[in-house]
């Protein structure tokens, strides 16, 4: 690993760490908004002196319990309160911080190349670092920097004994506290430090034991399968689809070319019904004859389209046009002029529109 | 600074970076899938009213089939002028209208007019000139009405003299357009 890469992945680290961080306090933050009976994840701080339990990891809290702890171990711890029991409920979540005189803490220093595959390394160099055997201890290591110039990095590893530790955990439990985190740090810390592995966690994996694992495999391989069937499934039907498309489509063509053949057929016919409805000149002809006075003579009778203009000679050249309105074959009947034809034959000349009805 | 508002600023911060992740991994990850699948749906939507549409017209063909078979039938194609040929549609129908006026005088005039396309069918038209009596016109016309082909009088114009006697029987100047329509009978053409 060069030295850039290891700083990448460092700052990664970091950053990835602050953003957890400020994520949970936000979270936090937004169930005390939201839910303030919501239970957080208790706080028990640890000192040679004291024992307190803090609600949540805010270090200016006042603490739910306060114990005093008038020599090293001296557990059980006694049973808690009406009040205290009402906060320190069964089941609730906690991280146990120790203060950081429990802990032997040092700092070693490692190439650069080892950073890979720090875990084995540190283990590996365990029983030359620490007291005591490794077997008494719980340790747990932090990158404290990088010295790219010498391609080495800084590591402190810190150890707590197990007989400081787990009769501590132990009474937690029996309190009905579950411990998942173990760190150093003081009540006045920004932040906490190493992260110790407890009974119930592993603070550097996310899977703990072998039966998580088989459990996240096994869910993952059952989710790759229905994503492997319903993808199968998807591309069968939609080949199928296709197949039967493809098989249905030449006739199907064939038969809506017969279909709109016999549309336009049909069309063609009702043209003709349509033409067949209308008035023919010679009932217009007729029909006009019919309704005009015996005295009335027609001299012109021109019929374009649905347009009637008829002139002629009559007497009364009104009373014309009223019995014209009679007949059921024209609409719109106007007498356009009339006009005075001459006393030798006593009638005026009339010129009369009318339209022909659309439809019988 | 307030160390509260530090506190917040840091907490903002971090949301707001957590909300950018979320809306890039939407926007370059789901939204995408999404996207296909609706794609995807819709084209097997499409199929499938496609599969339906197909299924149905197979289902009709029988019915399509024997309602063509009574459309061809019919014995209103007689009154078409037969195509495809507007031409010879138009003599044919000079010819039938000079049958039909031989008793009324034959025409001054008989002029074609140029086909029209109407929809599926062609319009043909000829625009004669007669002169005759009233009841040789009226003849005419029920001849013409009552043809095989369906022949309409689309325009008529009748002159008459301005005097005339009473029990007189004028002859009349008559100027009319004939039409008729010409379909193509092969199905095939249409």
């Amino acid at each position: 690993m060069t030295p850039t890469t290891a700083r990448a992945w460092l700052a990664t680290r970091g950053f990835l760490a602050w953003w957890i961080l400020e994520l949970r306090t936000a979270l936090a933050e937004l169930c005390t908004l939201v839910a303030p009976r919501w239970r957080k994840r208790l706080t028990v701080f640890v000192s040679r002196a004291r024992l307190q339990v803090v609600d949540g990891d805010s270090r200016s809290d006042p603490p739910v319990v306060d114990l005093a702890r008038t020599e090293s171990g001296s557990l059980p711890l006694p049973p808690l309160s009406e009040v205290q029991t009402a906060v320190v409920i069964k089941g609730r979540r906690a991280q146990l911080v120790f203060d950081p005189d429990f802990a032997f803490i040092r700092r070693l220093r490692m190439p650069l190349a080892a950073l890979a595959h720090l875990d084995s390394a540190i283990e590996l160099q365990q029983p030359k670092l620490l007291p005591l055997e490794a077997g008494l201890l719980s340790a747990a290591y932090e990158i404290a920097t990088i010295d790219e110039p010498n391609a080495a990095i800084d590591i402190d590893l810190a150890a707590v004994k197990r007989s400081d530790v787990e009769p501590l955990e132990k009474a937690l439990e029996q309190w009905g506290l579950q411990v998942d985190s173990m760190h150093l740090g003081r009540a006045a810390d920004s932040r906490f430090r190493f992260a110790f592995a407890t009974s119930r966690t592993h603070p550097d994996h996310f899977l703990t034991t072998g039966g998580d694992i088989l459990w996240a495999a096994s869910a993952v391989a059952l989710m790759v399968c229905a994503l492997a069937v319903w993808e199968l499934q998807t591309v069968r039907a939609e080949r199928s689809l296709q197949q039967a498309l493809a098989d249905t489509a030449e006739q199907a063509s064939a038969v809506l070319e017969k279909r709109q053949q016999l549309t336009s057929r049909l069309e063609t016919l009702a043209q003709l019904a349509r033409i067949e409805r209308t008035p023919t000149a010679a009932a217009i002809l007729t029909d006009i004859t019919r309704h005009l006075n015996r005295d009335v003579w027609l001299t012109t009778f021109e019929l374009k389209g649905r347009t009637l203009r008829i002139v002629g000679l009559a007497a009364d050249p009104a009373a014309t046009v009223k019995d014209l309105a009679a007949s059921t074959l024209i609409t719109d009947i106007e007498l356009r002029s009339s006009m005075f034809a001459g006393t030798n034959t006593g009638k005026d000349r009339f010129e009369i529109t009318a339209q022909i009805r659309a439809r019988i | 600074m307030n160390p509260m508002l530090v506190r917040r600023a840091r907490g903002l911060a971090a949301l707001s970076l957590l909300g950018t992740l979320v809306a890039i991994a939407w926007l370059g990850v789901v939204d995408p899938i999404i996207g296909y699948v609706q794609s995807a749906a819709i084209e097997r939507d499409v199929s499938l009213r496609t599969l339906k549409r197909n299924r149905a017209l197979l289902h009709q063909s029988a019915a399509i089939q024997a309602a063509r078979a009574s459309v061809d039938e019919s014995p209103r194609w007689r009154n078409f002028y037969d195509g495809p040929r507007a031409d010879a549609a138009t003599l044919q129908m000079e010819t039938d209208l000079r049958a039909i006026l031989k008793d009324s005088g034959n025409p001054t005039s008989m002029v074609a007019e140029p086909p029209a396309q109407q929809g599926s069918v062609t319009r043909i038209a000829v625009r004669i000139t007669l002169s005759v009596r009233i009841d040789q016109l009226a003849d005419a016309l029920d001849l013409i009405q009552k043809h095989d082909r369906q022949l309409r009088v689309e325009s008529l114009t009748v002159q008459a003299p301005d005097f005339q006697g009473a029990q007189a029987n004028p002859v009349l100047a008559v100027q009319a357009v004939v039409t008729a329509l010409m379909a193509d009978r092969d199905p095939e053409h249409i």
